[in-house]
């Protein structure tokens, strides 16, 4: 088992950028008359102590991001871009009004919107991101964001292939940045003590783990396609070419792009934008998974193909002896591998389900409360409540606190990419269709040259990622 | 020709993806089998030859990427040249292991201009291509910022003591994005210089980037830099 790191990020542009809000407030960020709260008089942080935040990406995700920056006090929204004009003037809508209330005139104007990330990126008086884009863009922006000198807050997955996961780490630890990955759900209190439980030895050596991937154990695994849908004229709103950005180049069509709400976000099911089952939930639970392992900063050694005969769905088995295995619904843990008593719920996703000599535990979310058995386990997890709220995550408030002690987050940029890594890993598993070696130290497939060529993808001109 | 060669040769934007199905299948299972592989790329180069639609030839250019040889360079090389089957050719070249692959965009770089010629030089970059290194330097102080901006990008992936040179040299004639990503560059190689020892080089190249006319995180990360090798040291 690898240590979780304690190391620090560095300091020095937190100086640099106070200074230059200290004396330069009025001209580009804060309100243009500051009222009382926002100077301390209430609790609240004056807005030369907030954290400054730029967003990048306005979608479904975008949408719930910026609510939750613009009412928290420690922070201050100085810009959005987004490539999808319509939703830029929602965007900005929604930061004005907030921000506007006490203002003179219930107006605000200090907020910018942009269409070119790279310009958001080029202001000194922008401490941190939020990343909130396609899957595709991840790792570019959040990298450019590490060279720019900005800490940075990542959807997850952090990739759409394990080296740009890699080179995503590299960059933010060459620049000393402060990285969360998006994977809240390990920073939800019941979620996080069942995790420590685990990863103490509470349920003794872990034999077996269990998580959703839809399709799991069928003939139509759930994994992204090259699709090349039919082109239909680009809306004058979009910024077609920019939202492909590094993708391969293909012509506009609505399916990509738009998100039916509520649902899923469609261009996570073609392989240039997103990681499917990945980015919708399995990264998620990757990282609850790896984390309670305590093999967050590390991965699988096997990656076992269903055709190999010897688990009926895919399984990842690590260096200890755990076996992961992936199911596409909860009743195959009970029908195919009778791993708990029949009368278990088991409902829920973005965390799993840990089988170990002393008994077995669920770390799920929205499923109901945690189960488990013998009763006496929970005795020794003390748990204030079995139920789950994912309201009481401390995600963001961790990363903020952070960006101030130049601490690592609780997911910082390892464990985003040994998350993500997990989901790729399953992919490339699916796509060639058998069983595969793997080693997490140097990231490389053993025995497999068709594997190993997988693992990256070339960028579309002029983007090249790079760390 | 292959039934479903034929099949994926009338792919195209919309189209179904039967054919793409069976193909992605094939290349998998001739894994371990060089003449199933020799054939099944003779029959996938066939089609990129042909006059088929783009999307069919991406799609070829990404089964290229996991399967490709020598064998397949010259018909990709020939691609490069075109902004609409530029990128897609080079999904490919970046993955084919041997020389072939890098020499044929070493010597398309120079014949390029736009978007394509960026797009090779990320793409010897990509490979960390050292042979490349003197074309990529003359790119860094060219009229085409887009390609500079690509060139030093690419020469912090090679890195080692002629890009290095290269970079400095070319520092004080840039501004804007193209000097950041020089700088950046630059930030690559100290780092590769330590990772192999040679600490008075990366050094060198952390002191010059930590002078007080840098940008911040410029000498930010130099100042991680020098912190990573002194831990390295008295550990």
């Amino acid at each position: 088992m690898k240590p979780t790191r304690t190391g620090k990020a560095s300091t020095a542009s937190k100086v640099t950028r106070r200074g230059f809000l200290g004396t330069a407030a009025g001209a580009v960020a804060a309100p243009l008359i500051i009222p009382a709260s926002a100077r301390g008089a209430d609790g609240h942080v004056a807005p030369s102590n907030r954290i400054t935040i730029g967003q990048v990406g306005r979608g479904i995700m975008g949408r719930g991001h910026l609510q939750r920056l613009i009412y928290d006090p420690k922070v201050q929204v100085l810009a959005l871009c987004e490539v999808d004009r319509t939703r830029l003037k929602d965007g900005r809508g929604q930061v004005e009004d907030v921000y506007g209330e006490g203002q003179p005139g219930g107006t605000y104007k200090g907020f910018s919107g942009y269409s070119d990330f790279r310009e958001l990126l080029a202001r000194d008086d922008i401490d941190a991101v939020v990343v909130v884009t396609p899957d595709h863009w991840h790792t570019p922006i959040s990298i450019q964001a590490a060279k720019a000198g900005k800490d940075i807050y990542c959807e997850k997955p952090n990739s759409i292939t394990i080296q740009q996961g890699r080179r995503l780490v590299e960059a933010v630890q060459r620049y000393g940045r402060v990285f969360q990955n998006g994977s809240q759900y390990r920073s939800a209190p019941t979620i996080r003590r069942v995790c420590d439980f685990v990863r103490r030895g509470g349920l003794g050596k872990i034999k077996s783990v269990f998580t959703i991937w839809g399709g799991a154990g069928t003939p139509n695994p759930s994994i992204t396609l090259d699709y090349a849908l039919k082109g239909e004229p680009t809306p004058e709103w979009l910024d077609w070419d920019m939202w492909v950005g590094p993708a391969q180049g293909r012509p506009y069509n609505p399916a990509y792009h738009r998100n039916p709400i509520p649902g899923v976000v469609p261009w996570a099911f073609c392989e240039d934008f997103g990681v499917g089952a990945s980015t919708g939930y399995h990264s998620h639970a990757a990282d609850v998974i790896q984390y309670a392992l305590g093999y967050e900063e590390s991965g699988p050694v096997d990656i076992i193909h269903p055709s190999s005969g010897e688990f009926p769905t895919l399984t990842y088995r690590y260096a200890n002896g755990t076996l992961f295995h992936l199911v596409g619904g909860w009743d195959q843990v009970k029908r195919l591998y009778h791993a708990v008593p029949d009368d278990a719920r088991l409902a829920g996703s973005f965390g799993g389900l840990f089988v170990g000599e002393r008994g077995w535990l669920t770390s799920m979310t929205g499923g109901g409360p945690i189960e488990g058995a013998p009763e006496s386990l929970f005795d020794e997890l003390g748990l204030p409540s079995r139920n789950v709220n994912l309201g009481e995550n401390d995600h963001y408030p961790n990363w903020l606190e952070c960006i101030k002690t130049r601490e690592k987050p609780h997911s910082f940029e390892e464990i985003g990419h040994r998350a993500a890594a997990l989901g790729h890993l399953t992919m490339i598993c699916y796509k060639l269709g058998r069983s595969l070696k793997w080693d997490p130290d140097r990231e490389v497939f053993l025995g497999d040259d068709q594997a190993n060529r997988m693992l990256r993808r070339a960028s579309r001109a002029p983007w090249n990622i790079t760390a | 020709m292959d039934e479903l060669v034929q099949v994926l040769m009338t792919y195209d934007w919309g189209g179904g993806r039967g054919a793409l199905a069976g193909i992605t299948k094939r290349v998998a299972q001739v894994h371990g089998n060089p003449d199933d592989r020799d054939r099944l790329e003779g029959q996938l180069l066939l089609a990129l030859e042909s006059g088929a639609p783009l999307p069919a030839k991406e799609f070829v250019c990404r089964q290229l990427a996991i399967i490709g040889t020598a064998r397949s360079v010259p018909a990709l090389g020939r691609m490069l040249a075109a902004a609409a089957t530029s990128d897609m050719a080079r999904m490919a070249l970046e993955q084919i292991p041997g020389p072939e692959a890098g020499a044929v965009l070493r010597e398309a770089l120079p014949k390029l201009s736009g978007l394509p010629r960026s797009g090779v030089a990320a793409s010897l970059g990509q490979r960390r291509d050292a042979a490349a290194v003197g074309a990529l330097c003359e790119l860094l102080t060219g009229d085409d910022d887009v390609a500079a901006e690509v060139a030093a990008q690419a020469l912090g992936q090679v890195a080692g003591a002629r890009a290095a040179e290269g970079l400095a040299r070319a520092q004080g004639e840039t501004s804007g994005r193209v000097r950041r990503a020089i700088l950046d560059a630059r930030l690559r190689c100290a780092d590769q210089y330590a990772a192999h020892g040679k600490r008075e080089e990366a050094q060198g190249v952390y002191a010059a980037l930590r002078e007080g006319s840098m940008p911040e995180p410029i000498r930010e990360a130099a100042a991680v830099g020098l912190k990573k090798m002194a831990k390295g040291a008295t550990s």
